[in-house]
């Protein structure tokens, strides 16, 4: 009987051991996330303006944390405060302290707390996230795999930007608007897409002549990536005269030079002219290129600084992980940045995968957007960093979802006390 | 003599060849069978559209070679079932088709078949390369086929199976019945007799009766009283009546007429429902057998769209005795039967649930 008793005691005191560890696992409640981000957001009321897209788009993502919901137009409702989170310290640019609304009709999120360092470095952003002293951060996607080779966990979206070259009609006169046909489709034969994503990008992210990645048409295998310079060069042979090119680019993005510069090399091995110019991300364009920021769309343009740019590299998110309306949204942003005469017929919801791949087809023949590159949303976390999903497009970085692991090494000195 | 023997000889050819002939086609068509994964209807007929579209493009007298690329999350089986289901397709629409690179024939033609995936579903997609394989001839054939490929309209497997789940039994005829949780945690079965509601306290166990009451209802006489629980407002429909707090033991239930058009069609006299949720994008029907109420009886599953193209029954159930009650329940795909057992003369209650095979 003894002996029994040891055995049940000796079993008991096993489990006993073995479920809290198990329990561990469960989402936990408490701490604070820290979040740094590269943007300075001035303000958060919805009807305040921002100043280029990454502004937007980081204003975007905090707004949806104090505030209840989005419309599809995505304008927030609700009063500050009333989302998962609301405001208890504000430094305009500089920092923001949030914490758990206990009340939030979804339920209260896991972590106490959110800070929001703002205006952050990248450089120093990856640094502290080395050193525990950050539990988030966006990353630039060319950055993703030396980040990786650094030891920093990283969490990788589908891709969902478009790193494309638009034509501006507004820049090109009726008499050239035959050869600036030929010089697109020979410009887009020429672009080594590959070497971009193996070089530029660390083979990160997907080349691309598609207006939409495989994950979402299925059919972007179709558009061939692959360059073909002596197509390129017989199609340039056609025109009389080859005239200059010049791509504007953001002089504020690292990627868009990088790949600018790659692209007037290829140019240059077909025999067109082109030259690439950084122009101001923002301020100073006039025309279609500060519309573009009103989009919602996420478009991301490189502003020209005027007359001189024929052409603009820019990048276009899409906010939607439906098919049809991720083209709808694409065209009707990049409409906006050509200034016009991009067809923005919209395809409805329930298209065939025929029908939007003939859409893409005929928008893409006119030579007008030249697509290369789709690019994924890169995240750095803390390995603390627990229940953390990469959101879909158009989707908020789900943070209310993320609990925090007390017993991993990064616990922050506040959790531990 | 001589041409005795070349007859021998030829006779000798003739008798080797026929079983070569017969290894030769029966060979592939076993290692075929044997490889082969069954393909739901869908994705058959998705392959059939395939073939007609390349039909109505390429001659049928000109030879082709079909190339198949996987680049979807399609696994090897599947993809092989694929490809054998469109080169049937092709043959049928007698095209002569040939596997890349056999030096036997000369394709003219090259088809590819890709199969690739979208965000919603599977993409196929047959481009007619020229010379160069990056040269397609025609635009692109393409299709989207369902993702699931289990059951999804598989012929010889329902697609909805049925359940029973024995809750009471008494020898007293009644009408309906409810289970339900109370606040407190604890679970109480409501009894609809012709007259009255009892209301059985269940202990934890389930099985055991802690304490009964009796709720009296004053219904219209019927030889063949109809009522039933409306779980959507909570209230009991008695004949033309619809009752609300008949759990008030305080005062008796407020009963008004169901006058809204359709709203006393509920209790009509077959006994057949449509449960919530929807099964392949189909709605579940359940329904009776058709005999009176001295033989046994079933409960069979049918899934339907709206119009009179219903699939047949998918499932059924049997009972010892007529299925007097069939109610649906509002949140799950399940259905209250009352059952007479003629067996041992009791009426029973069950749960019927419907579970769709996905």
């Amino acid at each position: 009987l003894l002996r029994r008793l040891a055995a049940t005691s000796l079993a008991i005191v096993l489990l006993l051991a073995v479920l809290p560890a198990r329990s561990a696992r469960r989402p936990r409640y408490g701490g604070t996330l820290r979040v740094e981000i590269g943007t300075a957001v001035p303000s958060f009321d919805p009807s305040a303006p921002t100043i280029g897209p990454a502004q937007t788009s980081a204003k975007n993502q905090i707004d949806s944390l104090i505030y209840e919901s989005r419309d599809p137009d995505g304008s927030f409702n609700g009063d500050s405060g009333s989302g998962p989170f609301k405001i208890s310290a504000w430094q305009p640019g500089k920092q923001l302290t949030l914490l758990a609304n206990e009340k939030f009709r979804e339920g209260r999120p896991f972590v106490d707390s959110l800070e929001i360092t703002m205006g952050r470095p990248f450089g120093d952003r990856l640094l502290d996230l080395e050193l525990n002293k950050t539990d988030f951060t966006d990353i630039p996607p060319q950055e993703a795999r030396h980040a990786a080779e650094r030891g920093i966990r990283i969490s990788q979206s589908q891709p969902e930007e478009l790193l494309a070259i638009v034509f501006l009609d507004a820049r090109t006169s009726a008499t050239n608007a035959r050869a600036r046909d030929a010089i697109g489709q020979a410009l887009s034969l020429s672009i080594d897409r590959s070497a971009i994503v193996t070089f530029l990008l660390q083979k990160v992210g997907e080349p691309s002549r598609a207006l939409l990645p495989q994950w979402s048409s299925g059919t972007s295998f179709l558009f061939s990536t692959a360059a073909d310079v002596p197509r390129a060069k017989e199609l340039l042979s056609q025109i009389t005269a080859s005239p200059k090119f010049v791509l504007g680019y953001d002089s504020a993005d690292p990627l868009e030079q990088s790949v600018a510069e790659r692209i007037v090399v290829n140019a240059k091995e077909a025999g067109i002219s082109l030259t690439a110019v950084g122009v101001p991300a923002t301020g100073s364009a006039p025309d279609a290129a500060s519309s573009s920021q009103k989009t919602g769309a996420g478009a991301k343009a490189a502003h020209a600084a005027l007359p001189v740019v024929d052409a603009r590299l820019v990048r276009v998110a899409i906010s939607s992980s439906k098919t049809a309306a991720a083209l709808n949204e694409l065209l009707r942003a990049f409409n906006s940045i050509a200034g016009g005469g991009i067809s923005t017929t919209p395809l409805r919801d329930s298209s065939s995968a025929s029908d939007i791949y003939q859409r893409e087809r005929e928008i893409l023949d006119k030579n007008r957007i030249i697509p290369l590159v789709w690019l994924p949303q890169v995240y750095g976390l803390n390995a603390r960093v627990r229940n953390w999903i990469p959101p879909l497009p158009g989707q908020s970085w789900p943070l209310a979802d993320v609990w925090l692991d007390a017993d991993d090494k990064g616990a922050d000195i506040k959790d531990r006390s | 003599m001589q041409s005795c023997q070349r007859l021998h000889l030829a006779f000798r050819v003739a008798l080797l060849g026929i079983p070569l002939a017969i290894f030769a086609n029966v060979v592939p068509h076993l290692t075929h069978a044997q490889t082969t994964t069954e393909l739901p209807q869908s994705w058959n007929d998705a392959v059939a559209q395939l073939a007609d579209k390349v039909a109505a493009t390429v001659s049928p007298s000109t030879p082709i070679a079909l190339d198949v690329k996987n680049i979807s999350s399609l696994d090897a089986s599947h993809t092989s079932a694929v490809e054998l289901s469109l080169e049937k397709q092709l043959q049928h629409h007698s095209f002569d088709t040939t596997s890349t690179g056999s030096a036997a024939a000369q394709p003219v033609v090259q088809l590819r078949l890709t199969l690739s995936e979208s965000a919603d579903s599977y993409i196929w997609v047959i481009q007619t390369l020229g010379g160069s394989e990056s040269v397609s001839r025609n635009s692109p054939v393409i299709v989207a086929v369902p993702r699931s490929q289990s059951t999804d309209d598989t012929a010889g497997q329902p697609l909805v199976f049925l359940d029973k789940q024995f809750v009471w039994k008494q020898p007293i005829q009644f009408l309906d019945f409810l289970l339900r949780k109370k606040p407190e945690g604890d679970s109480e079965l409501l009894i609809l007799e012709k007259n009255e509601i009892m209301i059985h306290d269940l202990a934890d166990s389930g099985s055991e009766i802690s304490s009964v009451a009796r709720i009296p209802l004053t219904p219209a006489p019927s030889r063949d009283p109809l009522a039933a629980f409306d779980t959507q407002d909570g209230s009991v429909l008695i004949g033309d009546l619809r009752c609300f707090n008949y759990l008030d033991r305080r005062q008796p239930p407020r009963c008004t007429q169901a006058a809204r058009e359709g709203e006393s069609s509920r209790l009509r006299a077959d006994v057949d429902t449509v449960v919530p949720g929807d099964c392949h994008a189909k709605s579940i029907s359940l329904g009776t057998g058709d005999g009176d109420w001295t033989e046994p009886d079933s409960i069979t599953a049918h899934l339907f769209k709206p119009g009179p193209n219903s699939l047949g029954i998918e499932s059924a159930i049997h009972f010892d005795g007529p299925v007097v009650s069939l109610q649906p329940d509002r949140d799950t795909s399940s259905a209250r039967a009352v059952v007479h057992n003629l067996k041992t003369g009791n009426y029973e209650a069950y749960i019927v649930t419907a579970t769709c095979s996905h």
